[in-house]
């Protein structure tokens, strides 16, 4: 028996080491140019390289950081009403053969490759969202300022958020899903035999899943903080800092996928792209951390095993 | 889990790994057939993404005559590509920069001796879409309305100092926004285009510079927009009615081709025809292999040169190779042999990748000196 569990305990302890040596060289790589701007490489919006001098380069991800968040924070919201929505519908409506169509669809979404959900979205997403919900929108909310402004070519934060949020539905749905089914059948029984509709018998049972939806929450926005390329092909690469989602952004993932392979050219870029994983790592670190522990906080309380 | 799960997936891998494996064990036996002589050779290079088409073109032709020889090429970008260099994890290093002054003479303090020369001519084009323009007709920019475009101050399509240069189309030519689309990561592009924008106009020069990656005026106004990649520019512009952008000649199918305002102020499209001219006035301009090519502005040189049909911004690429004392004897040789295939039978149109434009046999003398010292003669 002690054999086995130390095959079992191998590979896990291989995974913990290699995370940890991705973070130290992380954390080694990106010193450099910490010492250098200190607290301003995440306050400050400025990014400029220069070969001739390397005085003259400034690396501030503030601009990066914000539309990661925005994109993140965007996707999640959309993705959540939808996911939960069709996890209701696979539950509790569809009939059989629907059902296993949609489960069919979801997986089939969740396998293909990034890259094709990128192309997608660059080349018919952006324009069709520019033409159908940017300019009408813009167009009646000009002036709030918030929305004066728009992406020409339909690349913006809004449009990545929405590829991520449909790259991100399979998931949440799958989380939703198997908390959904997994709830005891006296819980469903006892709700029903105390005269409730439907409608509230499926309330109550969501307030049951609340750790699952936090858990769909953490993973989706995870996702959508790493995600690269679909969010480099769609968020336009501007560094431009704004309220409005229709502006074209960057992201710290499209900010080093642009820029590493001519970041050895320059003295503090490579630095400064190490320092913006490191940043990413932290926030994403944080937020599944916070977003696991209250989800077995609440999974607790319903008697769920996490 | 059930035993039958259990049994699925055990299926599963194995059917996989026999997928893999076969490729593999083909893979394998594919390249073992007709063996000439010795043992494989394997040349490992990285660098620009811009001549891998044309890298991978010309690896293909040449490894299909000499089966035992092996050329990897990877496109990672030429900055890493050199830091690959010259930190001795490739053989040669594809740039279309030559090495700043610094890694320069870093390299040659590493490894002696360090060649550096072009394998392969582009241009630079501005293309554009704006629907109502006919596929036909090439819209005339000269260079100085050009930098007052990128300056952001011709904000409409129809303004007067565009008109004044089209007038067969003045009534074509809308009233919208100029929308411009560079690339948003690190590029030799970018810092080709910039080096003529810079040479051009003194302004340009002092407000925003060149460099791989610059602040382009317009992204402050909202109509500068970044895309990743030749292919990410094109496709934005496709997307994008009313916009402009700078692309490798390649990448300008389905879109209209701007006719540039030459030194000799001729509008010129970039063809095979203008391109060749340029090369041919600017080949007395470059320096010996073993010379730090920084020294010599290369790029400042090349851009915008005399000729009546001559096309303003054309660009080279270049391999960086080390002297043949740091390779295998047989490396050396192998990639000498490569060299002097790609600079002679590797210039015929029937091995040149559409977009991309053969050196004149001047410049392409200028890399057979190094195949020449590689073989240590």
């Amino acid at each position: 028996m002690d054999r086995f569990k130390f095959l079992t305990s191998f590979f896990p302890s291989i995974l913990i080491l290699i995370f940890s040596s991705m973070f130290i060289v992380l954390i080694y790589n990106s010193l450099p140019i910490l010492e250098r701007e200190g607290i301003r490489f995440i306050t400050d919006s400025t990014w400029r390289a220069s070969e001739s001098n390397p005085e003259e380069e400034w690396y501030g991800i503030a601009t990066a950081l914000w539309g990661t968040l925005y994109t993140a924070i965007l996707a999640t919201a959309i993705t959540l009403p939808l996911s939960l929505s069709t996890a209701i519908f696979i539950c509790e409506f569809a009939p059989r053969k629907v059902r296993e169509f949609l489960a069919i669809t979801l997986d089939m979404m969740a396998t293909l490759p990034t890259v094709v959900y990128g192309v997608w979205g660059m080349t018919i997403l952006a324009p069709t969202v520019r033409d159908h919900v940017i300019i009408p929108i813009v167009e009646a909310l000009g002036w709030t300022l918030i929305f004066s402004e728009y992406s020409p070519s339909g690349q913006c934060i809004f449009t990545a958020a929405l590829v991520l949020a449909i790259m991100n539905i399979p998931y949440a749905t799958a989380i939703l899903r198997e908390a959904y089914t997994m709830i005891p059948q006296v819980y469903r029984e006892g709700i029903i035999s105390l005269g409730a509709t439907r409608t509230e018998a499926i309330r109550i049972l969501l307030g049951m899943i609340k750790h699952a939806i936090i858990a769909a929450v953490a993973l989706s926005f995870g996702k959508a903080v790493g995600e690269t390329t679909a969010v480099t092909l769609t968020v336009g690469n501007s560094f431009k800092m704004s309220l409005s989602p229709f502006v074209a952004g960057y992201t710290v993932t499209s900010l080093l996928v642009n820029q590493f392979g001519n970041a050895y050219t320059y003295k503090y870029a490579s630095y400064a792209l190490y320092g913006a994983a490191l940043v990413m790592l932290l926030i994403n670190t944080i937020c599944i951390l916070a977003g696991l522990t209250l989800a077995s906080r609440w999974a607790k309380t319903y008697g769920f095993r996490t | 889990m059930t035993r039958n799960v259990i049994y699925a997936i055990i299926g599963l891998c194995i059917i996989v790994v026999l997928i893999a494996g076969g490729i593999f064990a083909f893979h394998i036996i594919g390249s073992k057939t007709g063996i000439e002589y010795g043992t494989n050779i394997l040349i490992k290079g990285d660098g620009a993404t811009f001549p891998e088409p044309q890298i991978q073109a010309w690896i293909n032709a040449y490894t299909s005559m000499k089966k035992n020889v092996k050329i990897e090429y990877a496109g990672v970008g030429s900055g890493q590509g050199q830091s690959d260099f010259i930190n001795g994890i490739v053989d040669f290093a594809g740039s279309d920069p030559p090495l700043k002054s610094d890694k320069w003479s870093e390299a040659v303090k590493k490894y002696g001796k360090v060649y550096q020369f072009p394998i392969i001519a582009g241009a630079v084009a501005i293309a554009y879409n704006i629907p109502e323009i006919p596929d036909t007709y090439h819209l005339k920019l000269s260079s100085s309305v050009l930098v007052n475009v990128l300056l952001g101050k011709i904000v409409y399509w129809d303004d007067d100092r565009i008109k004044e240069l089209n007038p067969d189309i003045t009534d074509k030519l809308p009233h919208k926004e100029i929308i411009f689309v560079h690339r948003s990561d690190s590029s030799g592009t970018t810092q080709i285009f910039t080096t003529y924008l810079s040479l051009v106009s003194t302004e340009w020069k002092s407000t925003v510079g060149s460099g791989k990656l610059v602040e382009w005026p317009l992204d402050a106004t909202g109509r500068g927009l970044g895309a990743k990649g030749n292919p990410g520019v094109a496709s934005t512009l496709k997307s994008t009615p009313y916009s402009m952008g700078y692309v490798e000649l390649a990448f300008t199918k389905g879109l209209g081709v701007v006719a540039l305002e030459n030194r000799e102020g001729n509008f010129v499209i970039p063809t095979e025809e203008s391109i060749k001219e340029s090369l041919k006035q600017v080949s007395y301009v470059l320096p010996s292999p073993d010379k730090n090519w920084d020294e010599y502005n290369i790029l400042e040189k090349i851009l915008n040169p005399p000729g009546e049909n001559s096309y303003p911004v054309i660009a080279f690429s270049h391999f960086i190779v080390k002297g043949a004392n740091n390779y295998d004897e047989n490396v050396a040789k192998a990639l000498a042999d490569f060299i002097e295939w790609v600079l002679t039978e590797g210039q015929k149109g029937e091995y040149i990748v559409e977009g991309y434009v053969a050196l004149p046999p001047e410049i392409a003398q200028i890399g057979l000196k190094v195949a020449e010292e590689l073989r240590g003669g």
